[in-house]
């Protein structure tokens, strides 16, 4: 029975195509849509990976860059239970990098933006992560008596063709540099880590504020406890977040593209469906007489109905295997050729595929009931 | 022993104002190893009396009995069941499916059916060779001619090896060199295997080899007393 419903689907080509190309459009389009969220997602997720204890800014400034502390909480916040190291950092963008605006008219790459990280070094050094930092690989890390030079992310190297040892200019400053690092995601790599009070210098920043502080806890996996602890004592001027406490900042934005992404795939998979159905249908009415001799040779209602729902099946299958192969080449299409980053998991391919299967079997099941109650007598007579 | 009773079958046809008798009450008897040939204008109520006889179709009113349960008290399932166990039916086109081989037709039957599949090739390959389709096994019906598909019609009536066979104008689409073929391939089943066989047909000649011969006529079933009718019905045909 499933060779003959197999070949019952090459008998109008056309048609059959047609409904092919409703479900293929429809996994195509979740393919593509959700390898960009879950792109997305993942970028995020290597970031927030990069740090494991607390941050701590200013209240209601969201980002560091944005953000001025006094530096009387560095005392204060080292006195908290289950806090290590708190560093100071101070988080800048700068207006000139080798004398050219990093903002204008011309140049509103606000990704490929160099930014200016200054840390007390000592401490930052003595951190059992990474911090912001991942893996240098090339030249050294810098350290409290490295004035002048910075540590850079490979991004930024690359885009400006420069090497360990080569000097940049930033906000008029001269600066060399001491090593590359590579963080894993590009969020990270366009950094210049400095010894803060070179960027104090090249800053508006004066000795009592820094921008943010980096915590390194006692025991990582309490951070949520002493973001709490930290904002209950000092939540009316500093706002504490931790790693995981990030994700759940982030989390409410994917959950919003992926209702969107949902809403498009449901929308295909109407229509997907609507063309099945009629395809189907279509071919259930070309055969009426088939079906009744099939019925005359002793078929029952649930046999009509398998025959049916397997060629429902099999639509699916084709349709969701097609759609997936192009859905992945669309994909690859929107990553290498236009620049957006995706991410296209087994998970994703499987439940594509399983709703490709789905709204094939669920749109076959009118047509299928229906061939089932043909009268086989009419059906034999007619035609 | 009597296989197929009918009893005052009628049906009737309810066509917007007009109502149509297609049987008036036909009463008969289907022994085992019958040759039936049943004769009569086109209209007169043959096919409709062949599929109420062959459960596919239930009557108006009166009563069809198969192996003496009464068809009207089974359900879609049952009914089914029957069509596959113990009757076979051919038509006037064959009604082969297109898409499948001389074989794979004659084995569709077995599909609903549990148990080996090689068995019923083996039994459906056999059949072919009956019927002298051996070397087109493979074919699609496309690449048969007329003749030969209604052999594998007939293959696929017997592939459930069923008690009764019915058969509506199986030499209807076929010329006479090739219709006598088929008939005596029909007739040959019915002496060797002891196959009953029902035939509707438009094929006067048909009566002579018969084992019992009706006429139908405006829904009414008559049997052809044995030499006065068909003598009747020859001089007609050769004027
Ligand atoms: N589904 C139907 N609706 C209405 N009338 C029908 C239907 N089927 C058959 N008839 C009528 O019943 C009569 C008998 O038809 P049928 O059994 O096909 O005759 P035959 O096979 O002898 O040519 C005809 O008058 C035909 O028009
Ligand atoms: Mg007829």
């Amino acid at each position: 029975m499933l060779k003959l419903s197999f070949f019952n689907l090459f008998r109008r080509k056309t048609r059959t195509i047609l409904a092919l190309l409703g479900i293929i459009i429809g996994v195509t389009a979740i393919i593509g849509l959700v390898s960009v969220v879950d792109g997305l997602n993942k970028e995020f997720e290597n970031a927030l990976g990069q740090f494991q204890g607390v941050i701590i800014m200013e209240k209601n400034s969201f980002d560091q860059t944005l953000s001025k502390i006094d530096v009387k909480f560095e005392k204060k916040l080292e006195k908290i239970q289950g806090v290590k190291t708190v560093v100071p950092e101070i988080w800048h963008i700068p207006t000139t990098v080798n004398g050219k605006a990093q903002f204008g008219a011309d140049n509103v790459d606000l990704f490929g933006a160099i930014y200016v990280l200054g840390v007390d070094t000592k401490k930052y050094n003595s951190l059992r992560g990474d911090g912001w930092v991942g893996n240098i690989i090339k030249g050294k890390k810098i350290t409290s008596n490295d004035k002048g030079w910075i540590l850079l992310g490979e991004t930024a190297a690359d885009d400006k063709d420069l090497f360990v040892g080569s000097s940049i200019k930033i906000n008029g400053k001269k600066f060399r540099i001491k090593g590359i690092f590579q963080a894993g995601t590009d969020l990270w790599e366009t950094m210049a880590l400095m010894n803060i009070d070179d960027a104090k210098e090249i800053s508006d920043f004066g000795d009592e504020f820094f921008s943010d502080f980096y915590i390194e806890l006692d025991d990582p996996t309490q951070d949520k406890k002493v973001s709490k602890l930290i904002n209950f004592q000092h939540g009316t001027e500093i706002e504490a977040s931790s790693a995981s406490g990030f994700s759940e900042q982030y989390s409410p934005i994917m959950d919003n593209l992926r209702v969107m992404v949902f809403f498009i795939a449901a929308l295909s998979a109407i229509v997907a469906g609507v063309g099945i159905a009629n395809t189907i249908f279509m071919s259930v009415l070309d055969r009426t007489k088939e079906i009744g001799s099939l019925k005359a040779v002793g078929w029952n209602n649930t046999q009509i109905i398998k025959m049916i729902m397997y060629e429902a099946m099999f639509l699916g299958i084709i349709g969701g295997i097609i759609g997936i192969v192009i859905g992945i080449g669309a994909a690859g299409f929107l990553e290498n050729a236009i620049g957006i980053g995706t991410f296209v998991s087994v998970e994703l391919l499987l439940q594509a595929f399983l709703f490709a299967l789905f709204v094939g079997l669920i749109s076959g099941i009118y047509p299928a009931i229906k061939a089932s109650q043909l009268n086989p007598v009419e059906a034999i007579r007619s035609g | 022993m009597t296989l197929i009773e009918s009893k005052k079958v009628t049906k009737v046809y309810k066509l917007g104002m007009t109502t149509v008798h297609a049987l008036r009450g036909v009463s008969s008897q289907i022994e085992k190893g019958d040759f039936i040939v049943i004769v009569g204008p086109s209209g007169s109520g043959k096919s409709t009396l062949m599929h109420i006889l062959g459960a596919l179709d239930k009557p108006s009113e009166g009563e069809v009995l198969i192996d003496g349960k009464k068809i009207s008290k089974l359900d879609e399932w049952e009914l089914a069941m029957i069509r596959r166990k113990k009757i076979g039916f051919i038509f006037q086109t064959f009604n082969l499916i297109p898409t499948l081989n001389a074989l794979e037709n004659v084995l569709i039957p077995t599909e609903p059916l549990d148990g080996e599949q090689e068995d019923y090739r083996e039994r459906g390959e056999n059949l072919l060779d009956l019927v002298g389709l051996k070397e087109r096994m493979h074919h699609k019906p496309s690449e048969l001619s007329g003749g030969e598909r209604q052999r594998v019609a007939i293959a696929r009536a017997l592939i459930n090896d069923p008690e009764i066979v019915f058969a509506d104008e199986p030499t209807g689409n076929l010329d006479s060199l090739t219709g006598d073929k088929i008939i005596n391939l029909m007739l040959n089943l019915n002496k060797e295997e002891k196959k009953t066989f029902v035939i509707v047909t438009h094929n006067q000649d048909l009566l002579k080899i018969a084992s019992k011969k009706f006429i139908m006529k405006d829904g009414e079933l008559s049997k052809i007393d044995r030499n006065h009718r068909v003598r009747k019905f020859t001089e007609k045909r050769t004027k």
